[in-house]
């Protein structure tokens, strides 16, 4: 029986692991090619990488904003004020 | 030689999202673009004849350039082509498994897959036949079965993106069937044949 | 070359300057980043509100030599990692990057970022292709910025291994490049960018979780 591996191909189990790589432009372009090629016939990896991207776009917004404790903030500005004398 | 790209609707790259001008010079590292041979390959809604320029190089999948210019858009590659050729792969995959049939001594059911007629006479004769598939033959089936699944769905879609993707989907599993009987060899036939197909339904050189 | 953006370059003139309301924006823009990179260095609440002190202090008296070869943010985060493992080496602990040149933690690059159950065997028509795949998220990027969305992504973000998390956390939500994550982490591209995937992917995960529900 004729084996699977015969020909290269990038299929989902692998595309997943290579995902970010592809992205980054980290790919050798062979790989890359393969990968494309995947693209086009297969809508549930495209979907996996449209949701990795809109992870990575989603993470900015995800920081909380901390706002400065007052005993830090004093302690800083005590010492930029001594700073900015000895300078 | 000739070179052809597939876009997205507008000339719009498929991975870079840029937007083509035809007749327009583009320039960047590497720009893609197919031989006929490659055409089953990267299916989208749009084909464009393009020159490319500079030193180009000829890759397993593709050509390679650092210049390239949409020259015409082949017209004749539209839903309707691409829904005759995603039936035409079909019937392809079914012809690749209906050997695995016959060596399993269901000449009848062969004979259908060899057949070219009824799509769903290969989903249903696959649904019958299941339980009593050896287990080696039930995979050149069932990948012929879903071709003729997805090659109906395509056919009855009237959206353009889900037509082109069937089309391409429906060649790799011919593809993939033919690999899966004959490997290497019958894969890169499959796809040679499938690229001919192209050229002559869309009247290329 | 990263060079300090334009109005980073207006506030460090300021600051050069002497003047007190540039620091305070600068403490406050920054505050909420340096402490989650020192918290996820491994320091406790209280801990990393004093490293963010240190590495103000050391920014102050850094000042006049910064040659602005590096955005001020990754100079800030760089001094920041010097007082983080200062004082870990003090405690006797170890940070966790301090073993990344040496393989760092198991787990980092074991296993799949899909759980393989969700691919198709041998025994399926398709091996390796999707058996249960993705469900398309609709209108991703409207979805993700819900007040709920952000709190998953963050509380996702703190639960992932450590060195993921760090790198997750200076590429993406901090915008740091790839060069300057690896000059301040002092990892390798490759190395750098299998933690990135992991964590984006293990993101990914509990995203799908909350979005399928």
């Amino acid at each position: 029986m004729a084996d699977k591996h015969q020909h290269d191909e990038v299929v989902c189990q692998g595309f997943v692991e290579l995902a970010t790589d592809y992205l980054e432009g980290a790919l050798p372009e062979d790989r890359r090619d393969l990968v494309e090629e995947h693209l086009v016939v297969c809508d549930s990896c495209k979907t996996y990488l449209e949701q990795i991207e809109a992870t990575v776009e989603a993470l900015p917004g995800a920081g909380r904003d901390e706002p400065v404790p007052d005993d830090t903030r004093a302690a800083l500005l005590s010492a930029f004020r001594e700073w900015r004398t000895e300078r | 030689m000739n070179a052809y790209k597939f876009l997205r609707p507008g000339a719009v790259g498929p991975f870079s999202g840029v937007r083509w001008l035809p007749g327009e010079w583009v320039e960047a590292e590497a720009l893609s673009a197919c031989e006929r041979r490659h055409l089953p390959l990267w299916i989208w809604e749009e084909l464009w004849e393009v020159e490319l320029g500079g030193v180009v190089v000829s890759r397993a999948h593709k050509l390679r350039a650092p210049r390239a210019r949409l020259g015409r858009q082949i017209e004749a590659w539209t839903p309707t082509s691409a829904k005759a050729f995603a039936r035409a792969c079909a019937w392809r995959a079914a012809l690749h498994a209906s050997g695995s049939l016959r060596d399993a001594g269901f000449g009848d059911a062969a004979e259908t897959f060899a057949g070219g007629g009824d799509l769903q006479a290969v989903r249903r004769l696959t649904s019958e036949l299941w339980d009593e598939l050896p287990h080696a033959v039930r995979r050149p089936i069932g990948m012929a079965s879903d071709g003729a699944s997805d090659a109906l769905d395509t056919i009855a879609s009237d959206d353009p993106y889900e037509v082109v993707r069937g089309a391409a989907v429906v060649a790799y599993t011919a593809a993939m069937t033919a690999q899966h009987i004959g490997g290497s060899d019958a894969h890169d036939a499959e796809r040679a044949h499938q690229a001919d197909w192209l050229a002559a339904e869309l009247g290329l050189v | 070359m990263v060079q300090t953006t334009t109005a980073e370059n207006t506030l460090l003139t300021a600051l050069r300057n002497g003047d007190e309301a540039a620091f305070v924006e600068l403490v406050e823009r920054y505050h909420g980043p340096l402490r989650r990179l020192a918290r996820s260095l491994g320091a406790t609440d209280s801990v990393a509100e004093e490293i963010v002190q240190e590495t103000w202090l050391g920014a102050l008296r850094g000042l006049d030599g910064f040659e602005e070869r590096s955005s001020l943010k990754t100079w800030l985060f760089r001094i920041l990692t010097y007082q983080a493992r200062d004082r870990a080496a003090r405690e006797k602990r170890s940070v966790p990057f301090s073993s990344l040149a040496r393989g760092g933690e198991a787990g980092d690059d074991a296993g799949s970022v899909v759980d393989p159950d969700r691919f198709q065997g041998e025994d399926g028509c398709w091996p390796e292709h999707w058996a249960t795949p993705p469900r398309p998220w609709s209108q991703p990027h409207v979805r993700l910025a819900a007040m709920e969305a952000r709190e998953q992504i963050r509380n996702a973000l703190t639960t992932l291994p450590p060195r993921q998390q760090l790198v997750v956390a200076l590429r993406d939500a901090d915008g740091l490049t790839s060069a300057e994550v690896c000059d301040i982490l002092e990892i390798s591209e490759a190395n750098q960018r299998v933690l990135l995937h992991r964590g984006r992917a293990a993101i990914r995960n509990v995203l799908e979780e909350y979005i399928d529900g």
